[in-house]
């Protein structure tokens, strides 16, 4: 068997905890691992963090609460920040004073042998406006008139920001690949509350760059704007038990207002245009150097997300595919999807009734309940499912690389990760046809044991 | 004394197999029924899909099959009202229909309404000359079976029959119905190249802004999936998730399905406004087509709500026991061969019934419905769906039927749940009932079971005063 991609998202606080060198050591020998990816670059509020003091202990690592606010983990430099309002923002996170994680990371790893992936992470859930100059000129505005509260891909500002961030990392650094990912959905999903609850569920984005986007493609764009707002109230109405249906008076919006379609179809292709660009613009400066994409784990829930997120399509810009499929924590996070469209599209529609509805929708075949799945969560099963269809439509054109769930949080009463599931997700991965396995979501979070059958696994496997 | 409408759907042909006074005296005496709903001209072949020995129990029954025993036209034709159409009705009868039975309904205190029903079968182009020339037009630019609401010739020749009726006969309303679902539910469904791409329809898609080329398009990459699907060729993300994705890409398909709803409507809207103009007293309403109790988007495109504003009063189809096979055969089989092919045929009824409001656990199971057919309660839920839709502003005359041959004729309706029908649609609020399909198809004990269910109503204090209409 070949050698295969194994990779471990690892944040820089794991390195100033436990050590960059001995670090690095304890993922080759334990976890089989020969790749790291690095968050440089983020404003999530999740992927710097050690385990929240409301979780138990990893075993490993500082237990104080750090509480990220996150920017560049890398130095960068501002010359790579023309042609935008957005200036290059170094992290103020007070343990990463003094600290460039990429230029302390690069030489210990590849001492080793072990590869360098910089995983720039799109999430701007922190509250990041209040420290980003300018932040406030680049977001989505709403409905309504208003600004929402997360930038917008069409802007200028907000592209050429991303762009200066990948030039400014490929021409500052030797590292290995890139992985970008953005975990956010489009109107449609937000307003059936399938999105991140933090955001708000008024229809976006209608900005000035938005607007012309659509007027080129044809859209009536008074028509849209109409149908969203009817298509809001609807979700803000109360269910009355003797009149329409809830998916009737769905389907009647889309009915009379398809602009609604055209213009979710439009704010995705914004999405992942900003993908494509990076794609180009780092194929230019380093054609060597892989790039892919983590895909956010709706992708294993929602219909709607996966009828717009197209593999077949994405592997035409894509050197490998990151399709998140944890698998442990996937159980409460689909009950929850489910909850979530019992509330909207789907209201009437029993959790039983709905849980088979998305099994066959989404080719599934678990073997627990949907009582049963917040505590017992997905099987590796889902993982090799989800594998097989993310390998057939990519058709060699990219290297499919799953996430697995290594001990990501769930609640007290949720499905907590154990060597097996480990052990089954990787199996489930490399059955479905993987090129190998990212061990997700960071270190911080992973208990050793678990971390430990990863490379068991990966070795009895031969693909250490 | 006062009663609640309770009408009839009684074929033109009955009242001459069977003589009017008979017909009205059964009628009125069993089943309390007081309107009289006839068809002016009957484009249908419902006498074909009898069995040989006969549903009904009552009248000599009519020769059946392709020789046509039954007329098209039951009324005299006034040439001067078809004008700017080219086409004319064929094969009319001898008598007036309306003319016959208007003196025998007044001596009973009965109201005579004039009906008809869109005829909706690709035969009748071999018995109307000129029918080619006013048929849609699919995707690929095929003439297809049935004829365009769009064609000027074919409006025309709706209105200019509706003119002539209402215009020389004395009459209390009219209904008018057309049972055709859009290119959507039929793609889906019966796998039927999507239409209606005529040059008129596509003159008003470009008028109301519709991209006509990318909704060729769009139905055309459709129309693969869904063949793809009949031949079990499963794509990557599942089959429902293909179908989204060609709507995200192509929302102009939604928007050619509603706008084909609209037609459709606007043939409703120009019949009502005909009617009005010659009689403003003449009570104008619809047969709304069965597929509204089971198809979420034809449900979603006959917005109650809305045909308020043409309408006054209507008929939303609620027969429930060939709902059971119906459902079944046309709708939910199909489906799980089509956009649902990732389900079992069980785990979508159950879907279904739940988004529709139906209990599934006291719905026939699946195997069950054709022989079972719905329940009352499902005409409730339907009935009342509308009674809350047109906020009290119209009736709604529940559109109960039984014992209509239909998709092999699995089941006879039983008296117990012809009277839970009819009782529960005055539960739900119906204003009145409409009894359905055709007279020559019920038996008596059904009949019977109307009248005491109505007579029960009326005793529970079910229909309100505003309601006690006919006779007043």
């Amino acid at each position: 068997m070949t050698q295969a991609f194994v990779g471990v998202q690892v944040a820089g606080i794991s390195f100033l905890d436990e050590g960059f060198g001995a670090l690095i050591d304890r993922f080759v020998e334990q976890g089989a691992i020969n790749t790291l990816v690095i968050p440089t670059q983020s404003f999530g509020t999740v992927q710097q963090r050690r385990t929240p003091t409301d979780l138990p202990w990893s075993g490993h690592g500082a237990q104080e609460v750090n509480r990220p606010v996150g920017g560049s983990y890398a130095t960068p430099h501002s010359q790579y920040y023309a042609g935008t309002v957005l200036p290059a923002y170094r992290t103020k996170d007070p343990e990463f004073v003094g600290v460039d994680v990429l230029e302390r990371v690069l030489p210990e790893a590849h001492d080793r042998g072990v590869k360098v992936y910089s995983w720039i992470y799109e999430n701007p859930y922190s509250p990041i406006a209040a420290h980003v100059p300018n932040w406030s000129r680049v977001l989505q505005v709403d409905v309504f008139g208003r600004r929402h509260r997360l930038p917008c891909f069409r802007n200028p500002d907000y592209v050429n920001w991303w762009l200066g961030i990948v030039e400014d990392q490929l021409k500052s650094y030797d590292f290995d690949g890139i992985q970008y990912g953005s975990e956010r959905i489009g109107p449609l999903g937000n307003l059936l509350r399938g999105g991140m609850p933090s955001v708000s569920t008024v229809p976006h984005c209608f900005c000035a760059h938005c607007v012309a986007a659509a007027e080129i493609r044809g859209i009536d764009v008074d028509r849209a704007m109409i149908g969203w707002t009817e298509l809001y109230s609807w979700q803000q109405s109360s269910s009355t038990p003797d009149g329409e249906r809830a998916l009737v008076q769905f389907l009647r919006s889309l009915l009379k207002y398809p602009e609604i379609l055209a213009w979710e179809q439009l704010w995705h292709d914004g999405f992942t245009g900003l993908q494509r660009q990076i794609y180009g613009v780092a194929k230019t400066l380093a054609p060597e150097k892989p790039v892919g994409w983590h895909v956010w784990h709706q992708n294993s829930f929602s219909m709607l997300n996966r009828a717009e997120v197209d593999f077949a399509d994405m592997a035409c810009y894509s050197d490998f595919i990151k399709p998140v499929l944890y698998h442990n924590c996937a159980g409460p996070r689909l009950h929850r999807h489910l909850t979530q469209m019992q509330d909207t599209v789907f209201r009437g529609v029993s959790e039983k009734t709905l849980f088979d509805f998305y099994q066959a929708a989404l080719g599934y075949d678990e073997p627990h309940s949907v009582e049963e799945i917040s505590t017992a969560g997905l099987s590796g099963d889902y993982v090799r499912r989800e594998t097989a269809r993310v390998v057939a439509a990519a058709d060699g054109k990219a290297a499919i690389y799953p996430g697995i769930d290594v001990d990501i949080p769930t609640a007290s009463d949720e499905k907590k990760t154990t060597p097996e599931d480990v052990r089954n997700g990787i199996i489930g991965a490399f059955e479905g046809g993987a090129d190998g396995v990212i061990l997700s979501r960071k270190y911080s979070e992973m208990q050793l044991d678990n971390l430990a059958s990863a490379g068991k696994t990966i070795r009895e496997l031969g693909r250490a | 004394m006062a009663s609640p409408f309770i009408g009839v759907q009684l074929g033109s042909h009955s009242v001459f197999d069977e003589g009017v006074d008979h017909v009205l005296d059964v009628l009125s005496e069993k089943a309390r029924v007081n309107t009289l709903l006839l068809y002016s001209h009957a484009y249908q072949r419902f006498a074909q899909n009898r069995p040989a020995e006969g549903l009904a129990d009552h009248g000599r029954g009519v020769r059946s099959g392709s020789q046509l025993a039954v007329g098209h036209a039951w009324v005299t034709p006034h040439n001067e009202h078809y004008t700017g159409t080219f086409l004319r009705h064929a094969n009319g009868a001898d008598v007036d229909v309306l003319d016959e039975v208007a003196g025998p309904a007044a001596e009973r205190g009965m109201q005579v309404y004039a009906r008809m029903l869109e005829g909706h079968e690709g035969w009748i182009a071999n018995y109307v000359s000129n029918w080619p020339k006013i048929l849609t037009v699919d995707v690929h630019g095929r003439r297809a079976p049935l004829p365009c609401w769009n064609n000027p010739d074919y409006r025309g020749w709706l209105v200019s029959t509706v003119e002539d009726v209402v215009s020389h006969h004395n009459i209390t309303g009219y209904m008018y119905g057309s049972e055709r679902s859009g290119p959507l539910p039929n793609l889906l469904t019966r796998g039927l190249s999507p239409g209606c791409f005529c040059t008129y329809c596509q003159a008003v898609g470009h008028r109301r802004g519709i991209d006509v080329g990318r909704a060729i398009t769009g139905f055309t990459k459709l129309e693969e999936l869904v063949t793809d699907a009949a031949a079990g060729r499963r794509p990557l993300d599942g089959y429902l998730v293909a179908f989204l994705r060609i709507l995200l890409r192509y929302p102009e398909i939604l928007r050619w399905e509603y706008e084909w709803h609209r037609s459709k409507e606007d043939v409703a809207r120009d019949i009502y406004g005909t009617v009005k103009t010659v009689n403003p007293e003449i009570q104008v309403g619809w047969h709304v087509y069965h597929a509204v109790t089971w198809d979420p988007f034809y449900q979603a495109e006959m917005d109650y709500a809305d045909m308020v504003s043409y309408s006054d009063w209507l008929k939303p189809v609620v027969y429930h026991d060939i709902a059971g096979v119906r459902i079944r055969n046309r709708y939910i089989t199909p489906l799980t061969q089509s956009i649902f092919g990732d389900m079992t045929p069980a785990a979508l009824r159950t879907f279904l019934f739940e988004v529709l409001g139906y209990d599934p656990a006291a719905e026939a199971a699946l195997d069950d419905m054709p022989t079972v057919g719905m329940s009352p309660e499902y005409v409730w839920r339907q009935v009342r769906r509308c009674v809350v839709a047109v906020e009290g502003k119209i009736p709604v005359y529940a559109g109960v039927g039984f014992d209509v041959p239909t998709d092999g004729n699995p089941m006879r309706s039983k008296p117990e749940n012809v009277y839970g029908s009819v009782y529960r649609s005055f539960e739900a609020g119906a204003a009145g009932l409409l009894v359905s399909r055709e007279y020559d198809e019920m038996r008596m004990e059904n009949l019977e079971a109307v009248g005491r269910a109505v007579d029960d109503a009326l005793s529970a204090g079910l229909v309100p005063e505003s309601a006690l209409t006919v006779g007043r």
